[in-house]
């Protein structure tokens, strides 16, 4: 990889932060009496492109999704490599991946559930038949697919389409991180598997599933070993803090499960993981020659799309500001 | 003719002018180098802000002053050729053009780097691109060590 | 339902008593059936708004979890993660008799019942964890639900029966009961002056043999 070939890339990358939404205005959104303040505020920046869209404001998920996809649309015309913009839009294409596969066994339509800014065009891949239809195009998709419908006629059970596909992301992730060569992507792609091992234990210790099961859905490639998370299932909280001290993202995780015990709500614990997602991407601010900052750009990017939606569906309801500040997520400033 | 004479008759001339090709050819492609690196990052800036044309240019232009370093030197140089020069007068010159030659190839290319991230503070922050600019400063004063030391190598010893 | 026509007979009147007698063992005991009606009514009123209250509690609950998870997923794939369930439900529906009244009685099934987790078809990692409360507390209210739907099924039975039970009694305690006794007072007062008509009539009689 030759850093200087990026340097295009980084500068346009830089003008287009500058437009990302600013922690004041944020603040702004969330003060705001209702869900027609929030579009006001939001006026003059880029998401006013795709106020014709709707023709009311609870149509505001079509503004997020429209915006989403000029993201992606953009990033890839900007972008002199494709894998930056893959590696981002990877858990998109597995989402299409789960709703095209849900689709077919289903026998129903689920075209409103695609996500269109994937590597891959699902709504043409959504008309060959499947798997063999596939043959040539693309054979990557094609040996995934396979394989999950196999898995399926077996067990006939609906949730091992997504924890096979999980699996497969978080491989797929991991493969593209380490053949990019960017020390950057690499730990973010194990700080993500180690937050999601971590939250599924947590998880699964809610839903009362046994260890095996644990065993089958936790993902490879974290900081932390997978056994390390099999041998404290059954432990206490204390005793679980004190074996992740040590490890990269163990300052993350016991934060995080400090703020899940205090209130006893997950979504704290996964608000305190997405920051610290944030703070692994800060370094990119700081890289001028690279691809980390065109890859950093879009996840904050997505990352404001999600507080949007975080303040739009709370003023929906008529949250109160205090409580929508605590959801609203740390933003890449 | 053996090869001793040919040496001793020809090499002169030689080195020397090999001393001033070197002084403007390696300076040259430092900064011309350079000068790509930052013209690629301006031109991406231009497809958005094209009213920051005039910053970008100073910095662009920059890492250019290593070149023209090099072309001063490799000119001085050349002024002391001549066909009867002896072996040792034409090293001298020789020599006397490798820190220009070597410092201002690699003086420039770092000096664009910092120029190039100059380029993204402009796009970022413009009221701060001042800053950036006196640090790319900073890289062309070992540039112009080098051409200070080139320059008076070149005048203080009289054959 | 007085009838002034009527035959003036000794049958008629000791007829018109046996009827009287019937409705007012009748009156009672539909009083005594209204009555109890009413007690349980009353019971299964107070019921049906402990569960209603119950109930929108955990709704009110259960949908700020799902607000959560709603806001920190892209509405795509929180519906992608629960549109292919794993579990199957059943729902069994009997028949129970209370006081005659013929009211639902239900009883869910679930097939996984001895998986914990056959209620969460989606896999962990593109999905929020609020989500799992949000879905682990409606399932807990299904029971709530259907018991709910049960009450408010019987109040509306039941409420139909005390309905009709009231306009009976209402029917024979001041339509049947009085008609039946002002007809026999009729019949009575017509068999009374008969009989003094008779007499009457036979003192007349003795006096005209005795002159």
């Amino acid at each position: 990889m030759n850093r200087a070939d990026f340097i295009q890339g980084v500068v346009r990358t830089r003008v287009l932060e500058k437009r990302l939404i600013t922690k004041d205005k944020f603040e702004q959104m969330i003060n705001a009496p209702d869900i027609k303040d929030v579009f006001k505020i939001l006026s003059g920046t880029e998401y006013q492109n795709h106020y014709g869209k709707i023709s009311s404001f609870e149509e505001y998920e079509k503004v997020l999704s429209a915006e989403l996809k000029r993201v992606y649309t953009r990033m890839r015309e900007i972008s002199p490599e494709d894998y930056i913009i893959a590696l981002a839009a990877l858990k998109y294409d597995f989402h299409n991946l789960k709703v095209l596969l849900k689709e077919k066994i289903m026998d129903t339509d689920f075209s409103r559930l695609f996500i269109p800014v994937g590597v891959y065009d699902f709504e043409q891949i959504k008309k060959q038949r499947l798997p063999d239809g596939l043959n040539g195009t693309h054979p990557e998709l094609q040996a995934i697919i396979a394989e999950v419908m196999k898995d399926y006629e077996t067990f006939n059970d609906p949730q091992r389409i997504d924890i096979l596909l999980d699996r497969m992301y978080a491989d797929r992730m991991y493969d593209m991180a380490i053949s990019s060569g960017v020390p950057l992507f690499v730990e973010y792609v194990k700080a993500l598997i180690d937050f999601n091992n971590f939250r599924t234990v947590l998880r699964i210790q809610k839903q009362g599933e046994d260890i095996k099961f644990l065993g089958e859905v936790l993902l490879d490639h974290g900081n932390i070993e997978k056994e390390k998370f099999l041998y404290s299932f059954h432990d206490n909280i204390s005793k679980f803090l004190y074996k992740l001290r040590n490890e990269k993202t163990g300052k993350a995780l016991t934060g995080g499960l400090e703020a899940y015990l205090k209130t006893n709500r997950p979504a704290d614990l996964e608000k305190k993981l997405d920051d610290f997602i944030m703070d692994i991407l800060e370094p990119a601010k700081y890289i001028h020659f690279g691809p980390e900052p065109l890859f950093a750009y879009i996840l904050a990017k997505e990352r404001e799309i999600q507080n949007l939606r975080i303040i739009l569906v709370s003023k929906f309801n008529q949250l109160p500001p205090a409580e929508i500040r605590k959801r609203v997520r740390k933003i890449h400033a | 003719m053996n090869i001793a004479e040919i040496f001793s008759n020809y090499g002169g001339i030689t080195f020397g002018a090999l001393g001033a090709a070197l002084a403007v050819l390696m300076s040259g492609i430092g900064s011309s180098r350079g000068l790509g690196i930052v013209g690629e990052a301006a031109s991406a800036l231009m497809i958005d802000e094209p009213e920051k044309f005039g910053r970008s240019l100073v910095l662009q232009l920059i890492p250019g002053s290593q070149g023209l370093y090099g072309f001063v030197i490799g000119l001085l140089a050349m002024l002391q050729l001549s066909p009867a020069m002896e072996l040792s007068h034409g090293l001298y010159v020789f020599m006397s053009c490798l820190p220009i030659a070597f410092v201002g190839w690699k003086s420039a290319i770092f000096q664009s780097k910092v120029c190039a991230a100059g380029i993204t503070l402009l796009a970022k922050n413009e009221p701060q691109v001042t800053k950036a600019i006196i640090f790319a400063v900073m890289v062309e004063t070992y540039a112009l060590l080098a051409f200070v030391i080139s320059l008076i190598l070149l005048n203080t010893v009289q054959f | 339902m007085v009838k002034r026509n009527v035959h003036a007979t000794r049958m008629e009147l000791s007829r018109l008593k046996k009827r009287l007698e019937i409705a007012e063992r009748g009156h009672k005991l539909l009083k005594d059936k209204q009555d109890e009606l009413m007690r349980r009514f009353i019971a299964l009123i107070k019921k049906n708004k402990q569960l209603r209250q119950k109930m929108e509690k955990e709704l009110k609950d259960t949908f700020q979890d799902f607000l959560i998870a709603a806001s920190v997923m892209p509405p795509e794939m929180l519906e992608g993660a629960i549109s292919f369930p794993k579990e199957k439900m059943s729902l069994e529906i009997f028949r129970k008799n209370v006081m005659g009244v013929v009211v639902p009685a239900m009883k869910v099934k679930r097939k996984l019942a001895d998986d914990p987790g056959s209620i969460y078809p989606y896999g962990f990692v593109q999905t929020a964890a609020e989500l799992d409360d949000a879905i682990a507390k409606l399932y807990r209210i299904i029971p709530v639900l259907l018991e709910l739907t049960e009450v408010e099924k019987a109040c509306q039975l039941m409420a139909d029966e005390i309905e009709k039970t009231r306009r009976r009694v209402n029917a024979l305690e001041y339509r049947t009961i009085p008609g039946l006794e002002e007809t026999i007072k009729i019949i009575r007062m017509k068999l009374d002056e008969n009989e003094r008509g008779t007499i009457t009539r036979l003192i007349k009689v003795k006096d005209i043999i005795n002159k």
